[in-house]
Formats: structure tokens, C-alpha cells, sequence
């Protein structure tokens, strides 16, 4: 009766831990910005606070990569094109510096809100990749560890009556004999 | 339902299951904990023919005037994770102090042109360096150079010269993005430490390139 208790009891630690896990998943971290490219090109912040924001956009998609490194989330195929996107960035950032150095400010307004815009992409497409790679990577860690105990009671159940069987099967074989001997002598 | 004949056997069955428990449970936390691994980035420099060869034309190290020298440059990111990475290059002579990589310190030369990019890891990034003596200015038995790099907008540098226009050097220092301050170091940040990577290649210029300029 107790073990049957147990048993229970540990189907629904595990899915509790499933629906925390599912929860954690899909209300992590869902944050970002949606601004775009013709509020951009209106907007009469200065090119510098643009440029330093695109930077900071930036900083912000390398960080949501590397949060998928570290939790070693990441697939290294669909991590690619956001690279990709961001050293588009990059380059259009640099060009709108080098028209602002030249004095073009109408040109260094439009790389600077391209590069603004296309990294507001990045980040929204990062932000979704790091939640579907955190939902299935958190998905493969409760079945590992949800493995670990049926996995053992499966090798308990196999030990306890391999063994069982092993005796049993001793004790048939030292009976057979001492049988095989006492007919003999009669 | 299990059942047990006797309280040994319950025992016997509990020990197994725990062990065997634990025994597993180690595996999954192998499976499922990041190891560390070494971080660190490799940094080089390639000749025209993109092999460790033929770093100047017609295989002297003497540049004449208006003659493109073709580099390349690659870096290779083993960090672990994506990196920003931006790689200078600076001007220096044989007396210039270059950079230190036990300090990690950067070299105090002027910077003539910079290249940056994000790196995913494991991922080598390669790209076509060419540079030109555009101009050499006298200066008693210093020379001074105006170099043009990539074909962009020559740029003249007044901070270093080399006697005679010997051992200048070609500096190529490597940074990175630091996270956590949101600034560009020299070199790079592993665990606690910080290491550096550089890179130089010597060149000559003789007073003769100034007579055919």
C-alpha cells in the first residue's frame, strides 16, 4: 500500500514539475520592443542617441545568444541568420558613422534606422528562439530526470527477480540432485 | 502491485532501488550540466595567396610606393559562446612599445582602421586586408607614411615615423565586446582571467620610394 503511495506521489512531482517548466517557458521572458523604421526616420533624436541605441539593441540580441550558450540551448544552424542579421547591422551602422563624419546627415539617418530596424528583427526572432530552445531544452531535462527513477525501478524490479529466478533455479537443480541421488541408492 | 514475502526482502528491494537511483540521477546530471570548456580565440595573419606565405610583393619586405599589399586576416572564436569581436590595426616602428599580453594591456599606437563583427562559436571569420604607401613624408631622417587600407580614404600618420623608414610594423591587436560593461576590451575575458592575442608584421620603406613618388 505504502509503495503504491510513493509511486503516486512521484507522478505528480513530475508533472508538477512539467507544468512549472511549461509555465517558465512561455511567461519567461517575452520583453521587447516593436518600434519601426518610419517612426525611425520621423523620430528627431539626435543620429549619436540612434547610433548608441542601435548599439545597445545590439548588445541586447548577443546577450539573448549567449543566455542559449550558456544554458546550452543552442542550435547552431538557426543561430546563423541572426548573425548574419546583426553584422548587417553592424555595417550599416558603420556607414551611417562614417556619412555622419562626412557631414550627410539625411544619409546617416537612414542607415542608422535600417540598421535600428533591422536589429529590433534580430531581437524579436532571438527572444523567440531562446524560449522555444528554453521550452524544449527544459522538455529534455524532465524527461532525463524523470527518467532516472523509472529507470531504476525498472532495474530494481529486474535485479529483485533475476535474482529470485537465480535461486529458484539453484535450489530445483540442488533438488534434482539429492532426488537423482536418493533414487540411485534405492 | 509489489509484493514482498518477507521484511528482508523489502529490504533488499529499497537498497537496489536507491542505489541504482543514484546511480542514474548521476547520469542525467552529467547529461544535463554545461562542462567548462577552454575559451579562447585564435588570431592570424594569411599572405596574398591565403597561406602563411608571400606576405609582400615580389618576396621582400622593402614596400615601394603605390604597391597594394594583400593580407588577410582571420580570427576564430572558441569562447563557447557568440562574440563581438573588432580587430585594430595600429603603426608602429621598432622603438614603439607593442602590446603585452601578461599585462593585457594595448598597445598606445594610433589606430588606422578597425574591423568588427559578431562571431558565432566556433566559427572563423577571414576577411581581405590590402594597404597601400599612398604618400612618405621627410622629416630630417624620419619617415612618415599615408597609408590607404581597403581602398578607403588614405589616411596620414603623424604620431609614428622610422628612421630611415626602417622596421615599421603593422600591428593587429584583437578585441571583444565585454557583456557585462557593454565597452570593448583588448583581448578577452575568461572566467576570472584575461587574455589578449596580437599580432605584428615588419615592412621597410627606403628614401628611393620617395624620389619615384
Amino acid at each position: 500500500m505504502k509503495n503504491k503511495e510513493v509511486i503516486t506521489s512521484f507522478i505528480i512531482i513530475l508533472f508538477l514539475g512539467f507544468i512549472f517548466a511549461q509555465s517558465y517557458a512561455i511567461f519567461g521572458d517575452s520583453s521587447y520592443r516593436t518600434d519601426n523604421f518610419a517612426n525611425c526616420l520621423q523620430d528627431s533624436t539626435t543620429i549619436d542617441a540612434k547610433i548608441n541605441y542601435t548599439e545597445n539593441e545590439i548588445i541586447t540580441v548577443l546577450r539573448t545568444l549567449n543566455k542559449m550558450y550558456q544554458e546550452k540551448v543552442i542550435d547552431e544552424s538557426s543561430i546563423a541568420p541572426l548573425v548574419n542579421k546583426l553584422n548587417r547591422s553592424i555595417t550599416l551602422l558603420n556607414k551611417a558613422k562614417r556619412e555622419v563624419f562626412e557631414g550627410n546627415v539625411t544619409n546617416a539617418n537612414l542607415y542608422v534606422c535600417l540598421a535600428l530596424n533591422l536589429t529590433q528583427e534580430t531581437n524579436q526572432e532571438a527572444v523567440l528562439l531562446y524560449q522555444s530552445s528554453m521550452q524544449n531544452a527544459l522538455r529534455q531535462k524532465i524527461i532525463i530526470w524523470g527518467m532516472a527513477p523509472i529507470a531504476s525501478f525498472i532495474t530494481t524490479l529486474l535485479a529483485v527477480g533475476g535474482y529470485k529466478w537465480y535461486i529458484g533455479h539453484e535450489r530445483r537443480k540442488i533438488l534434482k540432485t539429492i532426488i537423482s541421488r536418493k533414487r540411485g541408492e534405492e | 502491485m509489489i509484493m514482498f514475502r518477507n521484511k528482508n526482502e523489502k529490504k533488499q528491494f529499497i537498497t537496489i532501488f536507491v542505489m541504482s537511483l543514484i546511480f542514474y540521477s548521476t547520469i542525467a546530471y552529467i547529461l544535463t550540466t554545461p562542462r567548462p570548456t577552454e575559451q579562447f580565440f585564435q588570431l592570424y595573419v594569411l599572405g596574398s595567396n591565403r597561406n602563411f606565405a608571400n606576405y609582400y610583393p615580389n618576396n621582400t619586405n622593402i614596400i615601394p610606393l603605390n604597391t597594394t599589399v594583400n593580407w588577410f586576416i582571420g580570427v576564430t572564436n572558441y569562447m563557447g559562446s557568440a562574440q563581438f569581436v573588432c580587430i585594430k590595426i595600429k603603426l608602429g616602428n621598432s622603438t614603439t612599445s607593442p602590446p603585452n599580453t601578461t599585462s593585457v594591456t594595448p598597445s598606445n599606437l594610433p589606430e588606422i582602421s578597425n574591423f568588427c563583427s559578431i562571431l558565432p562559436n566556433n566559427a572563423t571569420w577571414e576577411f581581405p586586408f590590402s594597404w597601400k604607401i599612398i604618400k612618405i613624408d621627410k622629416n630630417i631622417d624620419s619617415l612618415y607614411l599615408t597609408l590607404s587600407i581597403n581602398g578607403e580614404k588614405p589616411v596620414k600618420i603623424t604620431e609614428v615615423s622610422a628612421k630611415r623608414g626602417t622596421s615599421f610594423r603593422i600591428i593587429i591587436e584583437l578585441w571583444t565586446l565585454d557583456l557585462d560593461s557593454g565597452k570593448f576590451i583588448f583581448g578577452w575575458k575568461t572566467y576570472d582571467k584575461k587574455e589578449a592575442a596580437w599580432t605584428q608584421l615588419w615592412f621597410n620603406v627606403t628614401e628611393t620610394s620617395i624620389v619615384s613618388s
